[in-house]
């Protein structure tokens, strides 16, 4: 929204030493946001009012002409011009070397220098209104604008012939959304006036004002939840011409298109009091009736825009006795607008309600002035105080209107008024310092409430344009008083609390060790995937679209489900980092979704939980082999104390994605708390990745946590000498290595340590059985082990490889 | 033969290849090529080949022989050989040469920076929490005095989650569009006096350029006691916003409105790059960086607690912002990006 200063100080007198720098600052710091403004007198110097004397062509350029102009007291210029449409004694904008011009009224502006064009010396530049900023209203299609002033304003600066030296600030609108009575310059001045101790000068309303017989309207409100209150006016004999210069100088400053005098008026009582209005073509509205009703299911409606706009029945309607005349609160309709033949009008300002409102706003698609004011919730008072100053203003400018019997009122808002007790001990525990009764009651007063002291409490009332839903408790209160008095002026105090250690979340903590493990001492890099993912993403990793949730209204369809899986967005990491690395290894801790129960209560009253979303770890290296991978997730493991156990497992919807018996599970107490293995080819195709193995996993962090231990305490350090004993056999190649290795673990407590060391398949064995050799590690913590005593226990291990697995002992 | 002759191929190919120093060329010329080598011997053997043989097979060791030699020379002739530290350099040895690379993992510019932070606040006794990412209508909104009504919950800023009969909950599902969801949660399982922060992803329905993203991380912090005032409220943002940024920082506070809390405030900080005298990153000095305000006693109340008895304040800082900020990234969306070459860098 754009506040001109100019318009401001109608209603407040701001002090001449308090610069627009400083007003924005002000503003920004006690009432809202000021995003940027512009100073239009320091845009404009050095151009000036010039009037075309004399013109000539250029003797070095066909489409250049030479130009004598008059630039008041510097006298005769000469300005080489481009400007196809140039005549004599065209009033023109002159900028003189140091004027800012933007060139073509694109890009930065530019400082102008003085300049030879084509051999011509040129004084200066004659811009067209683009080139120096200037709005619309100046502007002619390729061409200088004829600026159409008389000889006083010659060799004037261009800012102030125009009256354009005002500074225009624009505020941030989402920093308003609970202030509908700061959406008009009235409003701004009126806080403005109690910010920098300035008189508010109040606009004084219509009181009694003649009326004559003539057209009537009545109105009818069916819908007195969605319409509050319904205020209009018959005016009649207006003549529909341009607005004066006054009323379109004002509508440009808030960057509003001047359409006709009407017109212009509904807008600039909108820009002026925050109440939009709207005016109908008398003779549209048939039957001489309004009815304010809900639209009926699929009812179809042209808005003034042109747009067929379908209704649902709750979208609320201005209806005549046969036909809807405007969508209420957000646009009017093409069948009863203003035209330049319209003769007598009517003139609406209502409440409307702001869900109502926001509700349509957003079905249709339409935003418009009028409905981002009433989404707000306006106060139901302005409607009348509206109406008054458009009349005003009509009768101003349509001097032969007369208004048509009186105004027409219908209003259903409640009168009921808002009062709070404020205790004062209360305002100065919540603001931390002690403040004056006699300020609170004066920065009250100044907003508008009134205040009755109560000695031990004031009892205030809120005025109604602040009613509407913003100040209902104490604590908005302590808002008004602490804003105007500074929060910056507030002394800074430390708060008094118990000196306790914070508790320690073990989820939270153990995050970050394994964050820090994996990227420090596997040298993993961290990678954050999005947690949306899409159709084709999920069929790449044989997913089943079923089982994810599904996102209600989502935008893209790359975004419609949530991830029930880390492994499509990492390797898809893997294709797009494939081009600039040939290796690499990267992971990523983040939630996955699932429909399935989750840990969290939906609320605290209600047993039902949200649905499942652990934590996952999720790994992948990117070339390298599959027993270093392992190493890798054991590691892990072991560096967390959890007891795990692995187990090759049958295919199943989670392991999809890995070469067949290149996977396994690994479980905690029987429980599953991931997989890992090498991805498939043809998965690895679907992103296309090639020449290059990929291997990935998946843990529940969730049950990571669960099951991982802080213990500490230590095991003696070997004090006897430890024996080592190798065996080589041959042995079928479906027997599994995990098997032997516990089997012969098994057999006595002072076999320590099973490891193997060598394996091999090929031309000098036998085809089908595979070579294997291991050491086993003998120890005893209570003695020196002898050598008999270990020949058994070799002899025992031969014993259970060539009956129990059917090895061949070399 | 022909089997032998291409076993003998690879094998010599995959020595080719894994020659790592230059003194290896020699042996495996002699090795293959040699008066004993090995094609010189199987050439040697030729002449006991039958007649109809002997031209086929001399034909394929020529062919292989031709093809071995020329990987031979292309890999002498790039080759680089690694280099060793510990081997002894035949005249003088150079430490200037560079070193050899090491492969080392690094964490996500995100998680560094989050670290810090919960470093500063734990010092400071707060907790730190995690939570739901898709979130129960009442925990992201309504308990936080978001009615119905409120624009936040309109289409185009939040993700609603689809149910039908088979998924469904009896609260309206979303995902989460502020970490703020977890404050009502926190005073349901702590009570008070408390003091928390909760980092977390939040996920706003709108479309990304370099400054917006539909995924974003922030930290919510918390503290209920007795007594608790805005100037408690600046002392301990000062505090934290001083730490985060090692410096001393200058802090404004101006009304913003969160429905959640009331008053609410915008917190600036002076600009980093112009220290506040007003530059093109910040415009007129000052930089946006944390909303807070003082808990609204609807939220007190929705969290069990007396707003008679406690009072608060809650604070939000922008954790992805945050990271743009201290490491100048000029691009939201090479966070979630995965690019390596980006996540090298920290």
């Amino acid at each position: 929204m754009y506040i001109s200063k100019k318009w401001l100080s109608n209603y407040v007198e701001i002090p001449k030493e308090i610069d627009a720098q400083e007003l924005a600052e002000k503003i920004t710091k006690s009432i809202v946001e000021v995003d940027n403004f512009v100073n239009q007198g320091k845009e404009l110097e050095n151009i000036i009012i010039a009037k075309i004397v004399e013109i000539n062509d250029h003797p070095n350029a066909d489409k250049l002409k030479v130009c004598q102009v008059d630039a008041g007291s510097m006298g005769v210029l000469k300005i080489v011009c481009g400007g196809n449409n140039l005549r004599k004694n065209m009033y023109v904008a002159l900028a003189l070397p140091g004027a800012k011009v933007k060139w073509h009224g694109e890009g930065e502006p530019v400082i102008l220098e003085k300049a030879k064009i084509r051999g011509v010396e040129s004084d200066g530049m004659i811009c067209a209104s683009e080139e120096i900023g200037l709005s619309d209203s100046y502007k002619i299609d390729g061409g200088i604008a004829d600026l159409k002033l008389d000889d006083s304003s010659i060799g004037k600066n261009i800012a102030d012939a125009l009256n354009l030296n005002d500074v225009i600030f624009e505020i941030d609108n989402k920093s308003l959304t609970n202030r509908p009575d700061l959406w008009c310059h009235y409003g701004i001045a009126r806080e403005l006036s109690t910010l920098l101790d300035v008189r508010f000068k109040p606009l004084k309303f219509l009181g009694k004002f003649q009326t004559k017989k003539g057209e009537k309207v009545d109105v009818e409100v069916q819908d007195t939840v969605g319409c509050k209150r319904y205020v209009g006016v018959v005016i009649e004999n207006v003549d529909i011409t341009e607005s004066p210069q006054w009323i379109r100088s004002y509508l440009e400053k808030s960057g509003v298109r001047s359409i006709n005098n009407i017109v212009d008026i509904t807008n600039f009582v909108m820009l002026e009091l925050g109440q939009p209005l709207h005016a109908f073509d008398l003779k549209d509205i048939d039957g001489g009736k309004i009815v304010v009703r809900r639209a009926r299911k699929s009812e179809k409606f042209k808005t003034l825009d042109g747009q067929n706009r379908v209704l649902t029945d709750e979208d609320l309607l201005i209806c005549d006795v046969s036909k809807p005349i405007a969508l209420a609160g957000i646009m009017g309709g093409e069948n009863s607008e203003i035209k330049d033949s319209t003769k007598s009008i009517f003139i609406e300002s209502a409440t409307f309600d702001a869900n109502y409102i926001r509700k349509t706003s957003m079905r249709v698609g339409l935003r418009t002035d009028a409905s981002s004011r009433y989404e707000k919730s306006l106060d139901p008072n302005l409607a009348k105080d509206a109406i008054l100053r458009a009349v005003e203003l009509v009768q101003q400018i349509c001097v032969k209107c007369h208004i048509s019997g009186a105004i027409i009122d219908k209003d259903f808002s409640s009168k009921e008024k808002i009062v709070i007790n404020l205790d004062l001990d209360f305002v100065s525990q919540k603001i931390g310092e002690q403040i004056e009764k006699l300020k609170i009651v004066e920065i009250l007063k100044n907003l508008g409430f009134i205040v009755k002291d109560k000695r031990k409490y004031l009892e205030v009332e809120v005025p109604s344009y602040r009613a509407t839903g913003d100040i209902k408790i104490p604590e908005d209160l302590v808002e008004e008083i602490s804003r105007i008095y500074g929060y910056n002026n507030i002394k800074i105090q430390e708060p008094l609390v118990p000196l306790k250690p914070p508790y320690k979340d073990r989820f939270v903590q153990l995050e970050r060790t394994l964050k820090n493990f994996i990227a420090k001492n596997l040298n993993y890099c961290e990678v954050y995937n999005y947690s949306m993912t899409g159709e084709e993403d999920i069929e790449k990793v044989n997913g089943v679209l079923e089982d994810h949730i599904e996102i209600a209204n989502a935008v893209s369809k790359n975004l419609k489900y949530l991830r029930g899986s880390l492994a499509a967005l990492l390797l898809k990491n893997v294709s797009s980092n494939l081009r600039y690395f040939k290796e690499f290894k990267i992971f990523e801790i983040s939630r996955i979704f699932r429909k399935t129960e989750g840990e969290f209560k939906i609320s605290k009253i209600k047993k039902e939980t949200l649905p499942m979303q652990d934590k996952f770890l999720g790994l992948l290296s990117c070339g390298g082999n599959f027993f270093d991978f392992k190493g890798d997730i054991e590691a892990i493991f072991s560096s967390l104390k959890i007891d795990f156990e692995i187990m090759p497992s049958s295919a199943t919807s989670d392991n999809q994605i890995y070469e067949e018996n290149k996977f396994l599970e690994y479980y905690c107490h029987g429980e599953v708390i991931g997989h890992f293995g090498e991805v498939k080819k043809s998965v690895l195709n679907n992103f296309d990745i090639e020449k290059v193995s990929v291997f990935l996993g998946e843990f529940n962090f969730n049950k990571i946590v669960k099951y991982s231990k802080d213990s500490k305490g230590y095991r003696e350090i070997p004090k006897f000498p430890k024996m080592i004993q190798d065996v080589s056999m041959l042995l079928d190649y479906s027997s599994n290595w995990k098997n032997i290795e516990s089997r012969i673990e098994s057999i006595s407590p002072l076999i320590q340590d099973v490891e193997l060391f060598d394996i091999y398949e090929g031309d000098k064995i036998e085809r089908g059985l595979r070579s294997i050799a291991f050491h086993v590690t003998f120890y005893d913590s209570t003695k020196t082990l002898i050598s008999d005593d270990v020949e058994k226990l070799m002899t025992e291990i031969r014993r259970v490889l060539v009956s129990e697995f059917k090895a061949k002992i070399r | 033969m022909e089997n032998i002759l291409k076993q003998l191929k690879e094998k010599a190919l995959q020595e080719i290849k894994s020659i790592k120093i230059s003194e290896d060329f020699e042996k495996i010329e002699k090795k293959y090529f040699g008066r004993h080598g090995e094609f010189t011997n199987i050439a040697k053997g030729l002449k006991e080949l039958s007649d109809t043989e002997r031209p086929i097979i001399g034909k394929l060791v020529n062919d292989i022989k031709i093809e071995i030699q020329k990987d031979f020379e292309n890999m002498k002739v790039n080759f680089a050989p690694e280099i060793d530290k510990a081997k002894e350099f035949l005249f003088g040895f150079d430490p200037t040469l560079q070193a050899n690379k090491k492969e080392i993992g690094h964490l996500h510019p995100s998680t560094t920076v989050l670290n810090e932070v919960v470093d500063i606040m734990t010092s400071m006794g707060f907790m730190v929490l995690d939570g739901p990412e898709l979130e129960s209508d009442y925990y992201n909104f309504e308990s936080l005095n978001i009615p119905k009504t409120h624009p936040a919950r309109e289409m185009q800023d939040t993700y609603f989650i689809k149910t039908d009969k088979n998924f469904k909950r009896s609260e309206k599902l979303v995902m989460r569009t502020q970490t703020s969801a977890l404050q009502v949660r926190t005073m349901e399982q702590f009570g008070a006096p408390l003091r928390a922060i909760f980092p977390g992803r939040c996920f706003r329905n709108e479309a990304t350029d370099a400054s917006h993203d539909n995924t974003f991380y922030q930290i919510e912090g918390l503290f209920i006691d007795k007594n608790v005032s805005i100037s408690n409220l600046v002392s301990v943002m000062n505090n934290i916003l001083s730490q985060i940024f090692k410096r001393d920082v200058k802090t404004r506070l101006r009304p913003g409105y969160f429905p959640f809390v009331e008053p609410g405030f915008e917190l600036d900080i002076n600009c980093l790059i112009c220290g506040g005298n007003g530059c093109s990153v910040c415009g007129d000095g000052w930089l946006e960086v944390m909303p807070c305000g003082l808990i609204h006693p609807h939220v007190l109340e929705s969290g069990g607690l007396n707003p008679k008895e406690w009072t608060g304040f809650a604070f939000g800082m922008g954790l992805t912002r945050l990271v743009m900020m201290l490491y100048g990234i000029n691009d939201i969306r090479l966070l979630q990006s995965g690019d390596l070459r980006f996540i090298k860098q920290f």
